[in-house]
Parts: C-alpha cells; sequence; structure tokens
C-alpha cells in the first residue's frame, strides 16, 4: 500500500450477506448469484447446504466473512476485510467480551432509532481478545492485505455512562469532577482493552489495524483525550495504521489532531460533496477540509472518502478520479491520499455498495494515469 | 432558602413504548392506539415526577419525534432533512430547511402537551428558544439571521399560546445554542429579541435552561433576558464562573447529571446547591438535571427523578 499512488481501501461494514434470510429458496439464490459474480471458491457447496437447511449459524457466518473478503478482493481493492460480517455492531459486540460493563437499557439516537447503552461499573478488564478469532479465520481466506477495524476507546467511554470514575470526584464542581472522570475512563479502556486486543492482532501478524472513532469530535475539548488514548493504543506496534473519524465537525479537532501518531486518517467528504465532476472548488465543496490538514501540515496520509455511502447514487470512475486529484492538489502530495469509502457500506445493498466499489477502484486508476 | 425541584426537558421512552413505536411504523398499531398507549405511559411520567414532589411537572414529551420538529408542524416554507447531531451527544435531530417564508397553514397540534394530565398550577410546557431555533435549521431563504429569529419567534408564542390555552405554572425555553460557544453582543441581541417575543405573549414564569455548553458563553448579556429563571447545566458549567456575576434572577441549577446513571449522593447534591445559592445571592433556587432524561434508559430516568425527590425531601427537613 505504501507504494502505490492512490491505494483503495475499504472503511468496514456491509449489510447482512444477501444470503442470510430464513427464506431458504432466497438464500440459495443469493448464495448462487454472489458467489459466482465474486468468485467465491465452493460457493455450491455452500448453495447445497442451504438447499438441505444443514448450516448452523457458525457456518453461515463463516460464509458471510468469506463473501464478504471477496466482494471487496473481487472489486479490486488492495485493503480489504469481510463488512465485519460477525459483528452485530460496533458499541454491544465489543463490550460483552468487557469486565465491568452492566447494560443499563435503550436510549434513542434518532426517531424510533435506539441503542443499548452500557455503565461502566468497575474497572474495565478485558476477557479476551475479542477480534482474533476472526482475523485468524479472514487471513486463511484472501492473500490480500487485511485491515481489522476496531472500536477506539474514546467512542466506546463516550457512548457509554460512568458510574465507576466519577465517585472519585466529588459534587462540588460537577463540570470538573466530570472532566477529570471522563479522561480516568477513556485511558483505561485505551491500556487494558483495546490496546491488548490490538497487540493480540499484531502478535498474530496484522498488518494494519483500524481504530474507529466516531466520537471523536463530539465534544471539541475533549480532542486531547482522543488523541492520548489513540497514541495509547498503537504505541510500538511496527504496523500500518488508520483512524477513521467520519460525518463531523473536522475543524474542533484541530490542533491537537495533529499530534496523532497514525499511518492514515479516514474522514468523510462525499457525503457534503457535489455529484458534478471537476476539479473546481464549487463542484469539490465536501474537499475543502482536506486544505485544512495540508495547511496545518499534517504528518499522516488523508483517505477522504470518495465515495458516498448514504446514497444509492453510483458516483462514476470520473467523478473518484476528480474527487482524488482535486485532494491530492490541496494536500500538494498525492502520495499523501489513500482512496476511500465515507464509511462503511452497511446502509447499502449489495447491489449499490458492489457497484460503488467498482467506481472506487476505477476512479483511483484513472486518477492514478492522470498522474503518471 | 425555598429550594424547588423538577425537568427541564423530555423523558424517555420506556421498552414497552419503544415497542409500541415500531409496532405503528411496522403497522402493527394504529394511530389512535398509539396515541392512547402514549397517554397511558405519560400519566406514568406524570405520577413518577408527581411522587417525587416536583414543583412542576411535565407530560415527558413522549410523542415528540426530536425537540425541534412539532414546531415546525403546521408550517410551509420549511422541509425537514437529513439528520445532524444533537449539540455534543449521541442523539440526532432532523434538520429543517427554510427555503421559503414560514407562514402557518395549520393550527399548532394539541397533541403535543397532554396538559389534562396534570393539575393546572403544576403544568410545565417546553419549547425551543427562537435563537436556538434558528441556529438549529439552514436558513436558505432569510436574508438577515435575526429576521428568521423573529419570525420563529412568534410561531413559538403561538405553538405556546395554543398548547397552554389551558393555563401552566411554568413555560421553558430550551436554549442549548446560547451556552454552545461564545456570544457575540450582536448574537445576544437577536437572542433576546426573540425571547421578548415569546414572553411577551405567553403567561409567566419562563425558565430560559441552557444546557450542554458552559452558560458563561452567553455571559453577561444573558442576564438581562426578560425571564424570570435562567438555568444551568452544572456538568458543563463551572461554579466559579456562576459567582463571578450577580444574577438578580432565580436561577435553576442542573446538579443532576441528565446523561449520566450514576446516582449523586443526595446531601451531596443539596450541600452544593446550598452553597452555591448563597454565593450567587439567592433567596430561592431550582434544582434537577442538568438537561433532560431522553439520553438516559428508562429504569436510569425513573431513579433520577427519585434522587431529587430525596434532596427536595432532605431541603424541606432543613
Amino acid at each position: 500500500m505504501k507504494d502505490k499512488l492512490f491505494p483503495t481501501m475499504e472503511v468496514g461494514s456491509l449489510k447482512k450477506s444477501p444470503f442470510l434470510t430464513k427464506d431458504l429458496e432466497r438464500a440459495a439464490a443469493a448464495a448462487e448469484v454472489w458467489g459466482k459474480l465474486l468468485n467465491v471458491p465452493d460457493f455450491k457447496q455452500l448453495v447445497n447446504d442451504i438447499k438441505g437447511n444443514l448450516l448452523g449459524e457458525r457456518e453461515l457466518l463463516n460464509w458471510a466473512s468469506i463473501y464478504g473478503l471477496k466482494f471487496f478482493e473481487s472489486a479490486g481493492l488492495d485493503v480489504i476485510y469481510d463488512g465485519e460480517a460477525k459483528r452485530h455492531e460496533m458499541y454491544e459486540h465489543p463490550l460483552k467480551y468487557v469486565d465491568g460493563f452492566s447494560f443499563r437499557g435503550l436510549v434513542r439516537v434518532w426517531d424510533n432509532e435506539y441503542y443499548l447503552k452500557a455503565a461502566i461499573v468497575s474497572k474495565p478488564r478485558l476477557r479476551e481478545p475479542y477480534h482474533l478469532d476472526e482475523y485468524l479465520f479472514n487471513k486463511q481466506h484472501t492473500t490480500k492485505p487485511l485491515k481489522i477495524p476496531v472500536t477506539g476507546p474514546y467512542t466506546l467511554a463516550d457512548w457509554s455512562m460512568d458510574e465507576y470514575y466519577i465517585t472519585r470526584y466529588g459534587m462540588s464542581d460537577p463540570l470538573e469532577a466530570r472532566r477529570m472522570a471522563k479522561h480516568d475512563m477513556v485511558i483505561e479502556l485505551a491500556r487494558e482493552v483495546i490496546r491488548p486486543t490490538v497487540r493480540a492482532l499484531v502478535e498474530h501478524g496484522a498488518e494494519h489495524i483500524q481504530l474507529d472513532e466516531p466520537a471523536a469530535a463530539t465534544k471539541p475539548s475533549e480532542v486531547a483525550v482522543v488523541v492520548e488514548a489513540v497514541n495509547e493504543v498503537l504505541k510500538g506496534f511496527n504496523v500500518e495504521t488508520t483512524v477513521h473519524i467520519c460525518y463531523t465537525n473536522y475543524s474542533a479537532l484541530f490542533p491537537e489532531i495533529l499530534e496523532m501518531k497514525v499511518s492514515n486518517l479516514s474522514i468523510s467528504c462525499s457525503n457534503a460533496d457535489t455529484t458534478k465532476p471537476g476539479l473546481g472548488s464549487e463542484s469539490r465543496a465536501g474537499f475543502q477540509v482536506v486544505k485544512l490538514f495540508s495547511d496545518y501540515k499534517a504528518g499522516f496520509r488523508l483517505a477522504p472518502g470518495v465515495v458516498d455511502v448514504h446514497t444509492d447514487f453510483i458516483e462514476s470512475p470520473d467523478l473518484v478520479r476528480d474527487r482524488l486529484i482535486y485532494a491530492a492538489k490541496l494536500m500538494s502530495d498525492p502520495a499523501k491520499i489513500v482512496a476511500c469509502n465515507d464509511c462503511g457500506l452497511r446502509t447499502r445493498s449489495w447491489e449499490v455498495a458492489y457497484e460503488k466499489q467498482l467506481s472506487l477502484v476505477r476512479g483511483a486508476n484513472l486518477a492514478r494515469s492522470s498522474l503518471s | 432558602m425555598r429550594i424547588l425541584g423538577y425537568l427541564v426537558g423530555g423523558f424517555s421512552r420506556s421498552t414497552e413504548l419503544i415497542k409500541h413505536f415500531r409496532d405503528h411504523s411496522k403497522g402493527r398499531l394504529g394511530d389512535k392506539e398509539l396515541e392512547e398507549l402514549i397517554v397511558e405511559h405519560a400519566k406514568e411520567v406524570v405520577k413518577i415526577q408527581q411522587q417525587a414532589g416536583l414543583a412542576y411537572i411535565t407530560d415527558g414529551m413522549l410523542n415528540w419525534p426530536d425537540p425541534i420538529r412539532p414546531i415546525f408542524e403546521g408550517l410551509e416554507g420549511a422541509e425537514i432533512n437529513g439528520l445532524a447531531r444533537w449539540f455534543d451527544n449521541n442523539f440526532f435531530y432532523k434538520k429543517p430547511i427554510i427555503t421559503a417564508s414560514l407562514k402557518r397553514v395549520a393550527d399548532p397540534d394539541k397533541r403535543y402537551f397532554q396538559a389534562e394530565l396534570i393539575q393546572r398550577d403544576r403544568r410545565k410546557l417546553i419549547l425551543p428558544d427562537p435563537y436556538t431555533l434558528a441556529k438549529l435549521s439552514d436558513n436558505r431563504h432569510y436574508r438577515r439571521g435575526e429576521d428568521l429569529v423573529a419570525v420563529l419567534a412568534e410561531q413559538i408564542a403561538e405553538t405556546a399560546s395554543t398548547l397552554a390555552s389551558d393555563g401552566v405554572a411554568q413555560i421553558q425555553l430550551t436554549a442549548p445554542s446560547l451556552a454552545a460557544s461564545k456570544l457575540s453582543r450582536e448574537e445576544a441581541e437577536v437572542a433576546a429579541m426573540g425571547v421578548d417575543i415569546v414572553a411577551s405573549r405567553c403567561p409567566r414564569p419562563i425558565l430560559l435552561h441552557m444546557p450542554y455548553g458552559p452558560a458563561d458563553n452567553a455571559f453577561p448579556a444573558i442576564l438581562d433576558f426578560p425571564v424570570d429563571v435562567l438555568g444551568f447545566d452544572l456538568t458543563a458549567t463551572s461554579p466559579r464562573k456562576l459567582k463571578e456575576y450577580t444574577v438578580g434572577k432565580k436561577v435553576y441549577l442542573g446538579f443532576l447529571d441528565g446523561r449520566n446513571s450514576y446516582m449523586e449522593p443526595v446531601d451531596e447534591v443539596l450541600d452544593s446547591c446550598i452553597s452555591l445559592a448563597d454565593e450567587m445571592e439567592v433567596s430561592e433556587v431550582h434544582v434537577g438535571p442538568s438537561c433532560d432524561l431522553e439520553l438516559l434508559p428508562y429504569p436510569v430516568a425513573v431513579e433520577k427523578v427519585k434522587i431529587l425527590g430525596e434532596i427536595l425531601r432532605r431541603a424541606a427537613e432543613l
């Protein structure tokens, strides 16, 4: 990835595998269609096993991981993963492997959408590194470089409640108590939960770790804690590292973000961009944020999303090319740009997501050719 | 010192009510059935507050899709668009896009305030403040921001008049945008104008509450706003900052963290509250959560109200 101009990588999630449905006929048909399209080895075995209703949940999820890997592999991406096929979601999933949290109930995210929110009630302790089995399985089923997404410590803390650290501080100044307790919680999660998880992956051969921190810019006054925690997790590991922060006010991250010791920062741009091709600043409104990173001379590469994951609009390869060239121009160095999606593709159908990934790869090829 | 306690925002929905909403969205439950179930759950939320001895009681705002959308219902000139983050929370509201002059084409929906569930002298109505509503909108029509604030203030006043037509004991304007960043003199003047429009057409007393942010961002201008009570989120505002000013009004101190399940020690909260009120030289202090309780799971929100009730009970013994 390091030597290639505009290497392509995905961000994480895919929608549930199309064959994971109770209707066996539909499931078998989907397994066949996608198996052929993605060149999945032995897909006929899956089709037959589905028809015979021979598979348990574990086997089906293993197949889902394989289809996820082949999805990105056959689209031609340089760095891939399995679409997080075995994970329920990014918050609840990791907390199931950590002592010290207690789920307290549902909390609204918007309209009728809720998530199960936990409180930290004692010092967190990792029971087992939760992504290791998943990674080892995926490694057996591809020769492509893998990037393992791991929910970051700040996001885990920010989306949780605190019944433990806050007791260390009195009530006379709740603001200060909250600030200190939050710092303790984030750093302890970094040290006790996320770092051991990453260490286990690296010790088993992982070469690229992605920390997902969607909450990073939620509270501008806490960005320094985000950065401290990321550096605490990743320090000393000689691997490629990416931090993913999406749909936020990136200016709130400055200047603290510059201290983050990572290879790449993955950000969303296309959702705020126009779909008009071109290299003008009006057409590329969503990419103006790249200039911030350039002005501050950020030491890491930037992976701007050149594919919007929240619409069914299929970006043309020309549009992807223009977004990449524009971002490279703003950074004054094409080697500092990675071609990426805005975020995970979980909200898109497999059909739409696949077309988008083909465009990502073709657009990056065009960008590469136009600069060579 | 007189100490009153009450809530300053919507209540979270119980697991059962969440299921009713989901069933409704899937067509398994009709509009009328859902409405009736919401009323039943609102009765429970009212009862919880009554049992805790709260001075003012809300209906829990259980049917509000987010804290601002109902204001735009019945208005022409605004579209509701994509999701935007609700201040520094993992909660999102739908952003209003103002595309033409706002014009009312239908009366405000009275179902957004279940006044009949609460005795008149304790009824509390909660609405967004005009400046906050304007800041959270995408203004593509009005040339000047202050014009939008004025128009929205008129609409909030009309909503308040309709929902409070059978009488209320307190109206709250929720104003997180006033505390979200440092307010310039010009911004403060526009915000004050908006509050003044609402205040001139609504019953008193009015509480202006500023959750999620340091209220000193709005100091000193906020002290002259035409309201009866100023509300502070003590998980975001330093008590030191509050002591630097003579407020000259009643104050609401949000000492209970409305976003955390930790149950604050009753005596500590009461001591901190009295001590701060003394230093601020106020003779009447109001106390409660820092913000709405929607950002907590339902059982936790219920516990918070019980804690508040215990604080009030101890205060009464002093």
